[in-house]
């Protein structure tokens, strides 16, 4: 297929498969090798460029995706005749040691300043910590960023022109039996209508890394995640409308979320790290029916469905009833996920999201649990809890919800709660420890409660 | 106001700018027009008898070169410490990942189908897959014993010593291995020449292990083999042995081939095969007076070398010299076996051994501590080792500051005494977040073991060309700043300006042997060669000014890069100008030349003066655990170093905070195991988890300077010591803020979950009484 990309301000057309990797084009084709390979996964940051504005690792980005968008590499900041400020500090503060991270590393920053150009140390931390540095210990990395900021480094970043005319890729006619990259929903659906089963590529931080794991042969893919319908965030008459290609960014970032929906907004923001949440999807976590999916958790403690559309029309379904079992939903040919409906929680209601990771940031849960609360009076009149990666899909704790239904919410609560949580869920390793973690979650939830109705 | 221009001063790494714009070449940059690929065929069964290769007739195999071990031109072993490690397994298959044929392909995917098309056929034999299934020896890996290398240090009178002590303490620790996880994994490209020759270019340490490891496999003389260094993206001991495979590996398909070859490891590639830090299980046990004097000590020492040497008797080495901690240990045993198990060999890591013996050392002094009912600092500054007292090893300590100077300094600078009674009372409370404090002290020998620098015949060599001094030396920047420091060294020597020298990267074709990068020993050795480069290079310089001015060579002063001559004055650099254009090339070099030892290091008795120098540092970590999740997190970590003098204070500090994170790595994170199939638990950066930014505690870090005259304008080695200290540290600061006494590392949060759990009241009480 051609394509056009806008690279660091120059207009560049390439001839190439539509699954091959953005890091590929890059180094291969345009030999900007400043773009560094470390784990071809999303795990190391090292490949990280801007793309359209957002960090992402391009070693996730397939061609077909990354059509028409305007990336900013390492190469577009400076020469070591003409470095950037930012390259200087990095340089200058001590934040080098071998140097393959560090491409990678000044363009999460430089992303970074363009968001917060004054950021705190918090924020610095958080924003870089999708990038591994194996040799600095990160503090000088802090400085050189900080240095940046008092330079005014931020405030002067202006938007970059797309040069790119051409948006979408032009398939030879042999790809455009395979590959599609439809212009709105409607033509997606009529796509899917007529190649049943045609893998579906949302943010592709899922389906990259089982194709670099030689899991995945994607000989065929239909690209969504460009289409604005699936990115529509909005509150409706009597629920949240969730456009199944909003990232994590998007719902960490949204007010309506934040306020209305905040345990789902925690969530989002401890799954990956900032590149990996500017292409994640909540339908394409949903679909994936893995049970270490984090937002699954939270939706089906917030008793969310998802509308499932096809060029026949639309169909709503309860989450809990869409995903079957591990790696499996009930999606038919032809459909795809269009939205999720999360219905609006009532006032005075209680919701949370907790994970336990193995380390605190780009990592996967342990343990995850979310729990929806309505009181009425001191006593539970509903509550819907939800524990992940214990199972082959999250699941609800429904004897643990029936156990305290109706229950007056007190300190000797808690322990009952804990203990009947434990005894419901089943991880198959790690099981005492898992499902006591479990259970002390629940605990610190309802202490939470209590604590905060006390006041 | 310092005596120095340049020394002492954070000047910016030379080559920073080209690494922040993307502009530095690591291997994998290279463009090669008509390059091939190579991958390996890798055994998937820890231990058997290769029978053959099924290969699928219906792959077209003339489209690709296979190589077995038939094919190895030389000897088939690739030379590390022993010739053990075989280039292509030829029989006995010891180990699941190991090497069993090599290809080549014109492009990746060809090289993806032709592995596809071909098995290896292997009758399997029982695998010993843990230290304690090696020492066992039931099933052979290596040698009738399994045991790979044995040393041993005696001091004193054992037996008496715990016939005179008031209180015995013992216990057994272990850690895990540990996966360097370098950024840029490994990766070498081979390019046949038109003579027969190689050139090879790698990600690496130590170009001349290298070269010698290719010209005895491959069967080629020395100068026809050429070793480069390209840019490296971090190596921290994992390429210190490993690219001489890499190398042998790519340079015999060039060969076969008659093509360049690029072999570049993927991540998981490298994670499952490459080596890691030995595992290891350590008995101690300990004898004190009631005021906590160290009175006896016996350790008992095992490391899991894996299934071939690689660098395990260096690495051991190490390990049992570091075995009895900076104490003062009068009476001592120490016995230290590396055992061959059917698993990956493990190799070099950044600390070689030393953070293993520190781990288990620390860890049984804190038990000493609570057993006495000491602070743990105060038993520690009661027994730390000071001027004058001897090492178990016979040397002598004859350095003024050391583990009591840091040690102070640490406790006041991070608050330790207030902090770790607080958090004492403060567990009472039942807190969901507790908080704990431990520290630990450290010190680490600068250099080989031994005789190794004095025997090395490290070589600097020192030009002049372009107008411009450049320093050549087979040391390499992997990261931790050489290729600024040694032109630091030689610019503050000859006293021009700094952008007046340069390190260019290693060529073995340009660069002579200074020896290899590791053992903490570039500054400190390297850098003292250099600075003999420089003497030699001014006294060069000094005969030729006074033949051209006809004076005696002593009656020419040299100071701050200006010779005062009869009726006048000239910078070196234009010496050096004069000097090219009347004879020609301009160069000098530089050895190392040890001080006079009466009490010389002993290879048979292992004993004697063990190295020139040590480093010392005191860690104190600061942590959180949440009891609802079992989660630990370093939030301060205080480190106090003594490393000679402080050449370059920002790449020092770097190095520091650098190897402390490393570390915390295995205290709490980076868990790793080896399954029954013989392959690691993790292999992927998903499951092998380093720290992040969000797992990086605030850094606290403070420098005493007491120069060595042994080192490069005073220095020391600091590369590894921050790797000692912080395992320990941590779990002394876990016991304060759980009082539990975990034994193992990492200390994952299920551990601790179990740890806490197994602690009944009952057994509470006993462990303090």
């Amino acid at each position: 297929m051609k394509i056009e990309l806008t690279v660091n301000g120059m207009l560049r057309s390439f001839e190439v498969g539509p699954m091959t990797r953005l890091i590929d084009l890059l180094r291969d084709d345009l030999r900007h090798t400043g773009t560094k390979e470390g784990c071809g996964e999303g795990e190391c940051g090292a490949c990280s460029v801007i793309m359209d504005g957002q960090l992402v690792t391009s070693c996730l980005i397939p061609a077909i995706q990354a059509s028409g968008s305007e990336v900013l590499t390492v190469e577009g900041l400076g020469t070591s005749q003409n470095p950037d400020p930012l390259q200087t500090a990095f340089s200058e503060e001590g934040a080098i040691h071998c140097g393959f991270c560090t491409p990678g590393m000044i363009l999460a920053s430089h992303a970074l300043l363009a968001k917060h150009p004054e950021p705190d140390l918090k924020t610095i931390r958080r924003e870089l910590s999708g990038n591994i540095c194996r040799c600095t210990g990160y503090e000088k990395i802090y400085e050189a960023v900080n240095r940046a900021a008092r330079e005014g480094y931020g405030q002067d970043i202006k938007p970059r022109p797309n040069l790119c005319v051409q948006k979408a890729p032009s398939f030879t006619p042999e790809e455009a039996e395979r590959y599609f990259y439809p212009a709105t929903l409607a033509e997606a659906l009529k796509t899917l209508q007529q190649h049943p089963g045609l893998p579906i590529l949302a943010g592709g931080t899922d389906l990259m890394v089982d194709v670099k794991g030689g899991r995945l042969h994607l000989d065929k893919a239909l690209a969504v995640f460009h289409l604005p319908e699936l990115h529509e965030l909005r509150q409706d008459d009597n629920c949240i409308h969730i456009g199944s290609c909003v990232t994590n960014d998007e719902l960490d970032n949204s007010p309506l979320i934040n306020e209305l929906l905040p345990s789902l907004a925690a969530c989002a923001r401890q799954c990956g790290g900032p590149a990996i949440q500017n292409r994640a999807t909540i339908g394409g976590n949903i679909c994936t029916a893995s049970g270490a999916g984090d937002l699954p958790v939270v939706l089906l403690a917030l008793d969310a469905s998802v509308i499932l559309a096809s060029a026949d029309g639309e169909e709503r379904m309860r989450l809990e009833d869409f995903v079957l079992r591990y790696r499996q939903t009930a999606l038919k040919p032809g459909q795809l996920v269009k939205a999720i409906l999360v219905p609006l929680p009532a006032k005075g209601s209680r919701q949370v999201f907790f994970k336990r990771g193995s380390r605190k940031a780009l990592t996967l849960s342990r343990v995850s649990l979310a729990a929806y609360l309505e009181l009425e009076e001191d006593k539970i009149r509903l509550l819907r809890l939800a524990a992940g990666s214990m199972s082959p899909i999250p699941r609800r704790l429904k004897e643990t919800e029936a156990e305290l239904i109706g229950k007056k919410l007190d300190r000797p609560l808690l322990e009952k709660a804990a203990s009947a949580a434990s005894r419901e869920i089943s991880p198959r390793k790690q099981t005492h420890y898992r499902k006591k973690i479990t259970g002390n979650l629940v605990s610190r939830f309802f202490e939470e409660v209590l604590e905060t109705a006390g006041k | 106001m310092s005596k120095f221009k340049i020394i002492g001063k954070s000047v910016p790494r030379l080559d920073g700018l080209e690494k922040a714009t993307g502009e530095a070449r690591f291997v994998g940059d290279y463009e090669v027009p008509g390059c091939w690929v190579g991958g390996i065929l890798r055994s998937q069964t820890p231990h058997g008898i290769l029978k053959g290769f099924a290969k699928d007739p219906s792959f077209d195999w003339s489209r690709v070169v296979f190589a077995t071990a038939s094919d190895v031109p030389g000897e088939n072993f690739v030379h590390i410490v022993r010739d053990d490690y075989p280039v292509l397994t030829k029989k006995y298959v010891k180990y699941t990942t190991e090497a069993l044929a090599l290809i080549a392909a014109p492009d990746a995917r060809t090289l993806e189908e032709a592995l596809a098309a071909v098995q290896p056929e292997i009758e399997p034999l029982p695998a010993a897959l843990t230290l304690d299934e090696g020492l066992e020896a039931k099933i052979k890996v290596w040698g009738e014993d399994n045991i790979l290398d044995e040393y041993r240090i005696q001091c004193g009178d054992i037996t008496k010593g715990f016939e005179d002590s008031d209180v015995i303490v013992e216990g057994v620790y272990e850690t895990g291995p540990q996966e360097h996880m370098y950024l840029e994994t490994q990766g070498a490209l081979s390019v046949p020449l038109p003579d027969g020759g190689l050139e090879i270019t790698l990600s690496l340490q130590c170009p001349y292990y290298v070269h010698s490891a290719v010209i005895q496999a491959l069967g080629l003389p020395a100068d026809k083999v050429s070793i480069r260094q390209p840019t490296t993206g971090g190596g921290f001991g994992g390429k210190e042995d490993y690219p001489s495979m890499m190398a042998v590996w790519s340079g015999l398909l060039a060969l076969k081939s008659g093509h360049p070859v690029r072999l570049i490891y993927d991540r998981s590639e490298d994670i499952r095969t490459t080596t890691k830090r030995h595992p290891s299980k350590v008995r101690h046990k300990m004898g004190l007076k009631k005021d906590g004097s160290i009175v006896a000590m016996e350790v008992d020492l095992l490391l899991d070398g894996g299934a071939y040497t690689t660098l395990s008797r260096v690495v051991l080495q190490r390990s049992v010299l570091h075995a009895a901690g900076a104490y003062r240990v009068p009476n001592a045993s120490i016995r230290g076996r590396v055992v061959a198990t059917n698993t990956p060999p493990t190799g070099a890591f950044r600390g070689f051994g030393a953070p293993q013996a520190f781990f288990a050392m620390e860890r049984n002094m804190d038990k000493a501590a609570r057993i006495l009912g000491m602070d743990p600092a105060d038993l520690r500054l009661k027994n730390v080792i000071r001027k004058g007292d001897r090492f178990p090893f016979g040397q002598t300590l004859n350095e003024e500051a050391g583990a009591e100077a840091v040690l102070r300094r640490a406790i006041e600078l991070s608050g330790y005494r207030e902090k770790r009674a607080r958090y004492d009372s403060e567990r009472a409370l039942n807190k969901r977040i507790r908080r704990g404090i431990g520290l630990s002290v450290v010190m680490h020998g600068g250099g080989f073991t031994g005789s190794g620098e004095d025997n090395m015949g490290s070589i600097v060599k020192l030009d002049f060309v372009d107008d411009t001094f450049r320093v050549l030396a087979s040391s390499v920047d992997m990261g931790q700043g050489s290729a600024t420091v040694l032109p630091m060294i030689v610019a503050e020597a000859l006293g021009v300006p700094m952008d007046q020298v340069v390190a260019p990267p290693a060529d073995t074709v340009l660069v002579p042997n200074s020896g290899p990068t590791v053992a903490s020993r570039t500054t400190m050795f390297v850098g003292a060669t250099a600075y003999d480069a420089c003497r030699n290079m001014v006294s060069k310089l000094a005969d030729f000014l006074a033949a051209e001015h006809n004076c005696p060579p002593a009656s020419i002063l040299f100071e701050g890069g200006t010779y005062k001559l009869p009726g006048g004055q000239l910078s070196i650099l234009e010496a050096a100008r004069r000097f090219v254009a009347k004879h020609g090339p301009l160069f000098a070099e530089g050895t190392y030349k040890g001080p006079e030892s009466d009490n010389p290091w002993d290879e048979k008795s292992f004993s004697g003066d063990a190295y020139k120098g040590y480093a010392w540092l005191a860690t104190v970590v600061d942590l959180e655990v949440d009891m609802d999740t079992y989660e630990a997190n370093p939030l301060e970590v205080t480190l106090v170093a003594e490393v000679g003098r402080v050449l370059h204070p920002i790449l020092a500090r770097g190095q520091l905070t650098g190897g402390a994170l490393q570390i915390l790595g295995l205290a709490h994170l980076e868990d790793l195991s080896i399954t029954s199939d013989g392959t690691y638990s993790a292999t992927h950066m998903n499951s092998y988890l380093v720290p992040t930014t969000l797992d990086t505690p605030k850094w606290t870090v403070d420098f005493i300077e007491e120069p060595c005259p042994y080192g490069g304008y005073g220095a020391k080695g600091i590369g590894e010591l921050p790797c000692d200290g912080s395992v320990p540290a941590f779990l002394s600061a876990l016991d304060n803020a759980l009082d539990v006494f975990a034994e193992k590392a990492p200390a994952t949060g299920e551990y601790l979950y179990e740890l806490l759990e197994a602690k009944s009241p009952q057994k509470a009480k006993a462990a303090i009484s």
